[in-house]
């Protein structure tokens, strides 16, 4: 569903963000994509997300590339792609309903169907109490539920998650990756890239790839493959 | 497109001191635009009633036969551009004179022998006053041999003519002029209303909004900014109107069809400057 093949990215003045990162992450899976901060995982993402474009390699994305999407094609790819930031991105004069009514707004939905969606994935996330409450009147935790919830709203194939849990602390970080288990065991991969090991650690039967400056050093199922 | 006009619309409550100024600046210019329009509309309306008496009068010699002068006559008014030919005696033109000038009656009074001459007087029909046309018809008149002089003013009617095309000239100039300056002013609303939603852009973009709905909403504002602007900038040239009426002298108001012209101005510059700054400065966020 998702294929890097030989991905490079340079900076705009030079020096390289990625060195010839392939891997392939398939439908329902769930991978941790793991490294120190500056390895890559963020530059990953946002490839797949088709806001960057590669320098050299490709990115095969739901049956689009990057080499050859076009802008119109790039809307209708991110409505197939859930994406969720350590920093929530919601918008702060907008409630939480509001805020996952918002993802189906752009897409046309009809008031019925968001209104059925939306009270739907609020009670998912466990917020239907909160539904008229603002960000700001939010815990992170809470915040980060609300943008989960707007991730899904359009039934993605896939949810990115970078450093979702970046900004929670220990409980909330848990009832976080709690939820996007829940999501991957419905169906969603989920590629969710973080810093936190001890993560990783207490989940040996997801698989990890680790980057570091730029390169896969390490891919579970590659490592399985071998063995 | 709800989505859009109820952005649009939340734009002018968003931020309604931006939107108002350049609301404002627009009807400012236009307004300016529409006060030379009033007046070049004024002036055309003046040279119409003016084109209207133009006439040609040939005058003729003293030996000119009847029977000869009666055929030109009927050869004359047999021309397209010829609406009225009218044929004035020596002794009707002395009495016009001496009933349109009162005030030499007693040189009248104490001449002899009657020194005017008898004349034609063509008048042309009303879509055939221009300076090319009766200079034409003049010249044609002049042909004949009885003919001693053919006169149509043509001094005044040129320099009318030339006051016309400056007034014309000098609005299409001075309309282009504020319209790039309504341009302008629209395009940096536009830049900081799409900097002041640029996280809202992003989540739009996140989500995967079409570059078509991101835009829709300021173009609209544009729109509405424009046509805001040019209601305002006729309001404020009636205004001008009936104060120069009531005080200073008659003037005749715009057509309706000048006022939706305005109107629809100040749309096409709003739409049209806030789509190439909505363009340009998306790309920056």
């Amino acid at each position: 569903m998702i294929r890097l093949i030989d991905v490079k990215k340079e900076f705009p003045k030079g020096g390289a963000a990625l060195n010839g990162v392939s891997f392939e992450l398939r439908k329902g899976e769930f991978c941790f994509l793991t490294g120190h901060s500056g390895a890559g995982k963020s530059t990953i993402m946002r490839l797949i997300h088709m806001a960057d474009r590669p320098t050299a390699g490709d990115i095969r994305v739901a049956g689009y590339r990057a080499a050859t999407i076009q802008p119109r094609e790039i809307a209708m790819l991110r409505r197939k792609i859930g994406y969720v930031f350590q920093d929530f991105k919601l918008l702060p004069d907008r409630s939480a309903s509001a805020n996952i009514a918002f993802a189906l707004e752009v897409t046309g939905a009809r008031p019925a169907v968001i209104r059925s969606k939306v009270g739907r994935l609020l009670a998912q996330v466990g917020l239907a109490a909160r539904s008229e409450a603002l960000p700001a009147e939010l815990s992170g935790g809470e915040q980060q539920r609300v943008a989960v919830a707007r991730a899904l709203v359009n039934d993605p194939l896939v949810l990115l998650a970078d450093e979702p849990t970046g900004n929670l602390d220990e409980r909330a970080t848990w009832g976080i990756f709690d939820l996007f288990r829940d999501i991957n065991i419905a169906g969603t991969a989920v590629l969710f890239a973080t810093h936190n090991l001890d993560l990783v650690r207490k989940n040996p039967g997801f698989r990890v790839i680790e980057l570091d400056n730029g390169s896969v050093v390490f891919d579970s199922a590659a490592e399985a493959r071998g063995a | 497109m709800p989505h859009a006009l109820t952005e649009a619309l939340r734009a002018f409550r968003r931020a309604p001191l931006l939107t108002g100024l350049s609301a404002g600046m627009i009807a400012l210019s236009l307004f300016l635009v529409g006060l030379f329009g009033l007046a070049a509309y004024n002036i055309r309306r003046v040279l119409e009633r003016v084109e209207a008496r133009v006439e040609v009068v040939a005058f003729l010699r003293d030996d000119a036969v009847p029977e000869m002068v009666t055929q030109a006559r009927e050869q004359i008014e047999a021309y397209d551009e010829v609406r009225e030919v009218r044929y004035v005696s020596r002794e009707a033109a002395l009495l016009k004179a001496r009933r349109e000038l009162p005030e030499f009656e007693e040189l009248f009074g104490d001449i002899e022998s009657n020194p005017l001459p008898a004349s034609i007087e063509v008048m042309l029909k009303p879509n055939q006053t221009g300076p090319t046309i009766v200079e034409r018809v003049a010249a044609r008149i002049r042909q004949y041999p009885f003919v001693e002089d053919v006169r149509y003013g043509s001094e005044w009617l040129d320099k009318v003519y030339v006051l016309r095309r400056v007034a014309g000239t000098a609005m299409l100039v001075l309309g282009a002029s504020f319209a790039i300056v309504a341009s302008l002013i629209i395009a940096t609303a536009i830049r900081m209303a799409i900097y002041a939603r640029r996280d809202e852009i992003a989540i739009m973009r996140l989500v995967g909004a079409t570059e078509g709905f991101i835009r829709r909403p300021f173009v609209l504002e544009g729109l509405f900014t424009g046509i805001g602007g040019g209601v305002v900038a006729v309001a404020l040239t009636y205004a001008v109107f009936a104060m120069i009426s009531r005080s200073i002298f008659q003037l005749e108001w715009l057509p309706q069809s000048w006022m939706a012209a305005g109107i629809a101005a100040g749309a096409v510059v709003g739409i049209v400057a806030s789509a190439i700054a909505v363009r340009r400065h998306l790309r920056e966020v």
